[in-house]
Order: C-alpha cells, then sequence, then structure tokens
C-alpha cells in the first residue's frame, strides 16, 4: 500500500483528507506542522505530499523547499492546497516545487481523481 | 526729495563757482602778465631811450672834443678882436696880435672857443643843450665844476670813462654825460705850467641833452605799447570770456543733464523701492501661500497614508474573509457530502435527503461567499487577470461537466459545438462567466434544450487583423419580461421562477459576470429574450486579450 503524507494543521481538514485517500487505498500519513512534516517525509519517502499552504510555524512554501533541497528527495511529488488564491500564489507554490495547486474548498469526492490527473496517475 | 533738488543745486553752484574762479584766475593771470609785459617793455623802452640820449650826448661830446682838438692843434686860432674880447684869463704873451696892414686880432683858446660854441649850440635848441667844460683846476672861474661834475672828475681819476645821469636844468629833463678829457701835448703848451703830464685827466666835458625829444618819443612809443598790449589784453580777456562763456554752458548743459540723471535715478531708486515693497509682500504672500500648501500637503500626506492603510485593511479584510470564511465551509461541505456518499456507512433515504439539504445550503453559501468576495475585489480593483493559452472546446467540456447533473436531473438537452479555437485570455474568468450563463440557463429553463453556440467576428476595434469570438448560451426557457430586461445585470437582482419557487443563487452572477467581462476580459455580454419563449446571453472577448 503506498504511503501518502498530509502537512495540515486544521484537524477537520486533515480529517476529510484522510477519508478521501483511504477510501482511495492509500496508507495516511498525518502532520501538523512543516517542522513535524519535512523530517518525516524524508525519512518515510511517501508516494506523494499533500501539503497546506498556510501553516503556522515554517509556512507549506518553505517546508516545501526544504523536502525538495533534502538529497533522500528523489522525485516525490508534493501537492498544494490553499485557501488563499492570490495573484502569484501558483506561481510561487510551482516555484517552490510543487507539482500541482488546489483551492479549498477542496471536494472531496473528486480531489484525488483530479490529484491522479495532477501527477499523472490513471486509475 | 526736495533735499535732494537743493542739494544738486549746491553742488552745481559750487561747480559754478568753480568754473568762475578758474575764469578770473585765469583773466587775473593774463592782466598779471599783459601788466607786466606793459611794465618791463616801458622799463626796456626808457633804458632804450635813455641810451639813445646818451648815445646823442656822445656823439656831441666828440664833436665837442674833436673841433677843442683841432684848435688845439693849430695850436689856437686867432680871431678878428672887434669881433671877439681877449680872453682876460689866457696868460699868454701871444694872446693878441695885430696883422701888418693893422687887424687886431685875438687868440681863441680851445676852452675859449669851445665855450663861444657852447653858448651858440645853447641858443640854438629848444630846449637848450648845455655843454660844459670843466676843470678841477680852473683858470676861469666859469669853468668851474659843479657838484655832479666835481664827483664824475674823482671818479675819472679812478678811471672810469663816462658817468652820465638824469638830472633837471632849469625845470626841464635832461640827461647829462659827463667824459674826461685827457692831457696830450698840445695841451701841455699852455697848461703844462699847471703842473699836467701826457695822460692825466684835465677835466671834462659835461653834454646835457634835453630829454623833452625822447621823451615825447617815449611817451609816444609807450603809448603805442599800451595800446597793443591793451589790446593784447582785450583779445585775451574776450577770448578767456568766449571760452569761459562756452565752458559755462557746457557746464550747465553737464549739470541738466545731472540733474536730469539724479532725478532718473531718484524716481528709479523710488520705483525699484516700490518694486522691492511689492516684492515683499509677494514673497509674504507666496510664504503663507507655501506654508498653507505645506500645512494641506502634511493633511494630504495623513489623508493617503490613512487611505493606504484602509485598502491593506480591506485586502486583509478580503484575504482573511476569503480564508476565515471557506475554512468551516470547507468541512460542512465536505464532512456532509462524504456522508452523504455513503463513505463512513450505509444512510437512509431521509438521512440523505438531510445530508443532500446540509449540502446544499454549505454549497449556496459557499457561493454566496464567492461571488460577494470576487465583487468586492472588483469594487477594490483587486482582481488583476492571468492570460494563458488554450482551447475553448476544452473550457466548455469543463463547463458542461460542471452542470451535467442538473442537466441530467431537469431533462434538458445540451447542444455543444465542435467547435475547436485557441484563445489567449484568462481562463479562469472565462470559465466563470460561461458557466454563470450555463447554470442560469439550466435554471430557468424547465423543457426543452440548451445550445451552446460559438462564432468568430472581426474586432477592428482591438486591431486590423484581430478577431473576437462570441460564445451565445441560448435557451428556451421562461424568459425574461421586458420590464425586468433592463435589472438583470444589476448585482442583487434575482427573478421567480414560473412556479414562484425561490431558485437558488446570489443575484450576483451576471453583475459578476459582465464585470468580468468588461473589465478582466475586455468584451461584452449582452442578451435578448422572449418572454416565455427563451433567452439569448452572448458573452464577445477578443480572441487574444490586448
Amino acid at each position: 500500500m503506498n504511503k501518502v503524507l498530509v502537512i495540515e494543521d486544521n484537524p477537520d481538514n486533515l480529517r476529510l483528507i484522510t477519508y478521501a485517500l483511504e477510501r482511495a487505498g492509500y496508507e495516511v500519513l498525518q502532520a501538523a506542522s512543516g517542522e513535524e512534516g519535512v523530517p518525516l517525509a524524508i525519512r518515510v519517502r511517501p508516494f506523494f505530499i499533500i501539503m497546506d499552504i498556510n501553516l503556522p510555524g515554517i509556512d507549506g512554501l518553505e517546508a516545501t523547499r526544504q523536502i525538495r533541497s533534502s538529497k533522500a528527495d528523489g522525485t516525490i511529488p508534493i501537492i498544494a492546497i490553499t485557501s488563499f488564491a492570490m495573484f502569484g500564489d501558483r506561481d510561487k507554490v510551482i516555484k517552490a516545487g510543487c507539482k500541482a495547486y488546489f483551492e479549498k474548498p477542496i471536494d472531496p469526492l473528486t480531489i484525488i481523481d483530479q490529484i491522479h490527473a495532477a501527477i499523472g496517475i490513471t486509475r | 526729495m526736495g533735499s535732494d533738488k537743493a542739494k544738486s543745486r549746491l553742488i552745481a553752484g559750487d561747480r559754478r563757482s568753480g568754473i568762475k574762479k578758474y575764469g578770473l584766475t585765469t583773466a587775473v593771470f593774463w592782466t598779471i602778465l599783459v601788466v607786466g609785459l606793459l611794465v618791463w617793455s616801458i622799463h626796456v623802452e626808457a633804458k632804450n631811450v635813455l641810451e639813445q640820449a646818451r648815445v646823442e650826448a656822445r656823439a656831441i661830446w666828440t664833436h665837442n672834443l674833436s673841433y677843442r682838438k683841432w684848435v688845439t692843434d693849430m695850436g689856437g686860432v686867432y680871431v678878428r678882436s672887434e669881433r671877439m674880447a681877449p680872453n682876460p684869463y689866457l696868460k699868454s704873451k701871444d694872446r693878441d696880435k695885430r696883422t701888418t696892414d693893422g687887424m687886431a686880432l685875438t687868440m681863441a683858446n680851445p676852452a675859449y672857443m669851445t665855450k663861444q660854441v657852447f653858448d651858440i649850440i645853447r641858443k640854438e635848441n629848444d630846449p637848450p643843450i648845455i655843454n660844459r667844460i670843466v676843470s678841477a683846476k680852473y683858470l676861469n672861474p666859469a669853468n668851474k665844476p659843479d657838484g655832479w661834475e666835481q664827483k664824475g672828475l674823482l671818479a675819472f681819476a679812478g678811471g672810469v670813462k663816462e658817468v652820465s645821469e638824469l638830472s633837471r636844468i632849469e625845470g626841464r629833463p635832461y640827461l647829462r654825460m659827463f667824459r674826461p678829457m685827457l692831457t696830450t701835448a698840445g695841451c701841455l703848451n699852455c697848461h703844462g705850467e699847471q703842473g699836467y703830464k701826457v695822460g692825466d685827466v684835465r677835466g671834462g666835458i659835461s653834454v646835457a641833452v634835453p630829454m623833452a625829444p625822447y621823451d615825447k618819443i617815449e611817451s609816444a612809443s609807450m603809448r603805442n605799447m599800451a595800446f597793443i598790449y591793451l589790446l593784447l589784453w582785450g583779445v585775451g580777456v574776450g577770448a578767456i570770456l568766449f571760452f569761459y562763456r562756452r565752458i559755462q554752458n557746457k557746464q550747465l548743459l553737464i549739470l541738466e543733464s545731472e540733474g536730469k540723471y539724479r532725478e532718473l535715478n531718484a524716481s528709479l531708486e523710488k520705483r525699484v523701492e516700490e518694486r522691492t515693497r511689492e516684492l515683499e509682500e509677494n514673497r509674504q504672500m507666496l510664504m503663507e501661500i507655501v506654508d498653507n500648501l505645506n500645512e494641506k500637503t502634511t493633511e494630504l500626506e495623513q489623508a493617503n497614508t490613512r487611505l493606504l492603510e484602509l485598502e491593506r485593511l480591506k485586502s486583509m479584510f478580503i484575504a482573511s474573509m476569503s480564508h476565515e470564511l471557506r475554512t468551516p465551509l470547507n468541512s460542512i461541505i465536505g464532512f456532509s457530502s462524504i456522508l452523504h456518499d455513503e463513505w463512513v456507512g450505509p444512510v437512509n433515504a431521509e438521512q440523505k435527503e438531510n445530508l443532500a439539504i446540509v449540502l446544499r445550503c454549505g454549497k449556496y453559501l459557499l457561493n454566496l461567499i464567492n461571488d460577494v468576495i470576487d465583487v468586492s475585489k472588483i469594487e477594490a480593483g483587486k482582481i488583476e487577470s492571468l492570460p494563458e493559452e488554450f482551447d475553448l472546446h476544452d473550457l466548455l467540456d469543463e463547463a458542461l461537466s460542471l452542470v451535467k447533473k442538473e442537466l441530467e436531473e431537469k431533462g434538458l438537452e445540451l447542444q455543444v459545438p465542435a467547435f475547436s479555437q485557441t484563445l489567449y485570455t484568462d481562463r479562469h474568468r472565462l470559465l466563470q462567466c460561461v458557466l454563470n450563463l450555463l447554470s442560469n440557463a439550466v435554471k430557468f429553463t424547465e423543457s426543452g434544450r440548451i445550445a451552446v453556440e460559438v462564432q468568430l467576428v472581426p474586432s477592428p476595434a482591438t486591431g486590423p487583423e484581430e478577431q473576437a469570438v462570441e460564445i451565445t448560451v441560448a435557451d428556451t426557457g421562461i424568459g425574461i419580461r421586458a420590464e425586468d430586461q433592463a435589472r438583470m445585470f444589476q448585482p442583487f437582482v434575482r427573478l421567480l421562477s414560473a412556479t414562484q419557487a425561490n431558485i437558488p443563487g446570489t443575484g450576483l452572477g451576471l453583475y459578476l459576470s459582465r464585470k468580468l467581462a468588461r473589465e478582466i476580459l475586455h468584451g461584452e455580454i449582452n442578451m435578448t429574450s422572449e418572454y416565455g419563449h427563451g433567452s439569448r446571453f452572448t458573452i464577445k472577448i477578443p480572441v487574444r486579450m490586448p
């Protein structure tokens, strides 16, 4: 079973996305902050990572950069989720190293398909 | 001002008196010169005249002596006794002689003859020329030298050859000249016994020449000179006067122009003063204005700062509102959605329906929030467009997929043309507009068909080679009443369906769509409708966003 890491500080959002991921057959690893998530990502090397951009402490972009610049990175796709949708966000996110970018609210019924489409998985 | 004029007059006066002084001084000098020259000339003339008299005197003296010499050399001359009485002072044995025929002769010695001739000379001239023959050792008392002659004889003894003086004789002016007679060998014949030796001073002959004729000459000459000098002086003074006048005139002119210049200067100064005062006033006014401006600028700056702060707060508000409102809605919609879809376990029909209601309301709330946020963003000018290249057909497919459910639920037919067209514009916003039109069409159509039409048209407004695309959503819905058509694009306007049921919608859709079309996509949305038959909404935007 593929592991997926979700770095999200809001427990409700975390619960929702976990439902969707587990229903799609992934094992979900959770981190509530960038500080928690980054070492976990480096250690576990999940199939992909869902990164909330609006995190306390180090934000999602910084966490993304840290993961990207680590030696254990490989090519783990990082999916960014953000609630702000300000201009330049998309570019910032892509530049930091994310593969895709979704705005909240995410629809749990379709998010997995959307993610698969973004990272190039056909199921 | 008055003092200035008086002052200038004073200065002018000084100047004038200066010239006058100068003129007078020159005149005085001229006069002194002329007078001096005159006096000198007179003096010289007098000397000349005197010398002329002396020359005459000398000539006479020489003549006197010559005649005497002849007589002396002849040893005496005999004359008829009847003519001349014998000289009692002549102690010579040869004094009287008788000729063989009985004529009585007597000797005329030099002095005796000389004296008689002197008498004749005296009588012949008027005024008389007085000759005298004198000696210190006189034999004839008449030959006694007078005081002057005595002095002269003494001088002769000292070697002086001539003495002369001006004196008055019988009340008339004379030049007296006295020269020595020296003893010659012939003299010793008669005078040897007196103890003379050859070369001694025997005595002297004085000649007194009347100065009257010379005085006449002199005075005539002086008159002449005086006249000439007077003339000269007159001419000089005249010239001085003439030039003085001219200088004075020039002076006057200068003074005039000086005066004018001073006046001008004074008036200029006055004007400068006035101007300076004006300028000072203006400057002060300007300073006040500048102060005011500075105040106002400060106020404006403060107001601007406040405005910027407000802007910032507004942006922050919009941003945080977005986030704060959407976060719980995410959960509401998400969880009700998965429950409704039986992810967590089976639900019965009633539960499903209840959950559906929660879901619907959540979505509605989200839409409302999004629309309100969008509108406020547009109003705040905060929307920027992100143009990208995409295919229109793909976009239409996406829009279609989003309304598919409702279409199927209502049993409506949808026609989308197989029309491929590359657009370069803000895809997200175009999708928003198209979706809005489509969902409106679905909402207000109970039966029938919704057709999407695409058409390319030339767009000369954008450019000579440019094109625009027209996307029309046509429905066979309830249409819009004529009186409502005008209000369609206003915010928060919602129409009721035929069944008077509350049609879900924020009332912002068309308002927002039109704003997006106009301001972001550089296009327009228009509509036509026939109540009861259907409506047509058309978006027209440039194919390439300018």
